[in-house]
């Protein structure tokens, strides 16, 4: 006999009875031989069971000083993965030498894929970015998202002598962190 | 008038399981209600009437009719006893504890 559980937001709930089972799982975009645990054993006492399952696409993030394929890569922009109300998961990937961030193991599908949130935590110190919640769903196993990190803008900063109301410092340095 | 006893049978297995009972005669009204003690529930009813028990265990609404013909019920439930609501998480694989926003796990009795 099979039980079918709705997962909703990463939990399902049922009535079922006690004992062993095999663990099967349909989730669109992702891997659904990779479930985890394959086999579960429901026992009187233990009310919450938890598993996995993953996916196999690849989402690069190609950051540019003009959001476009060819423009002056950014190295060391910072950007991790989140849900759509912006709560963290999984490690921080960082662009390479040339622009490049990778999210591994994201889900895709030709029709019906899961939406993928992710957000910018850093640039490189000297562009601007977004740091709010991006989103994008992939219909193949591999995509490029362009993200723009424009030049910061130029300010001048003036250093004058504190009991000496106007009158400039003449040499020295701040360093702002 | 007639005092029925109702046994839910396996229940005197299990001590602390306990049904919520409510006994409605044919026009829908409430004659009894209460608690099983040790899986029985005796009420007065009508002889040779109809009766709708419904019955509550471990969150799962089930009933019943009988034909108050008879001093004694059992009702038969063994598989309600032991099956009681489970929460199943469902995250992804590599990134931890990110929920999956929708699916289907299927579990199968070995």
């Amino acid at each position: 006999m099979a039980k079918v559980i709705t997962i909703t937001n990463g939990t399902g709930t049922s009535d079922i009875v006690n004992g062993s089972y095999n663990v099967t799982a349909t989730v669109n975009g992702y891997d659904n031989a990779s479930i985890l645990p394959t086999s579960v054993d429901i026992t009187e006492g233990t009310n919450t069971y938890a598993f996995t399952i993953g996916a196999t696409g690849t989402l690069t993030l190609h950051v540019t000083e003009d959001g476009t394929s060819s423009g002056t890569p950014i190295i060391g922009a910072t950007f991790v993965r989140t849900d759509a109300t912006g709560n963290e998961y999984g490690s921080t990937i960082t662009t390479n030498a040339n622009g490049d961030a990778v999210f591994d193991n994201v889900p895709y599908d030709a029709t019906n894929a899961p939406v993928i949130y992710y957000k910018q935590t850093a640039s490189d110190g000297d562009h601007e970015f977004d740091n709010t919640v991006q989103n994008t769903t992939l219909t193949t196993d591999t995509a490029t998202v362009e993200i723009q990190n424009a030049l910061g803008a130029q300010r001048t900063i003036n250093l004058t002598d504190a009991n000496y109301s106007g009158l400039p410092v003449e040499s020295g340095q701040l360093s702002l962190e | 008038m007639r005092k029925i006893t109702i046994k839910f049978m396996g229940m005197g297995a299990c001590p602390k399981c306990q049904a919520k009972v409510t006994i409605y005669n044919l026009n829908g009204q409430k004659i009894a209600s209460g608690y099983t003690k040790c899986g029985i529930f005796v009420f007065c009813g009508k002889d040779k009437d109809f009766y709708k028990i419904v019955f509550t265990i471990n969150g799962i609404t089930n009933c019943r009719t009988i034909y108050a013909n008879s001093n004694y019920y059992p009702i038969m439930y063994q598989s309600i006893i032991f099956s009681r609501r489970v929460t199943f998480l469902l995250t992804d694989q590599f990134y931890a504890n990110l929920p999956i926003n929708k699916g289907e796990m299927i579990l199968w009795q070995k």
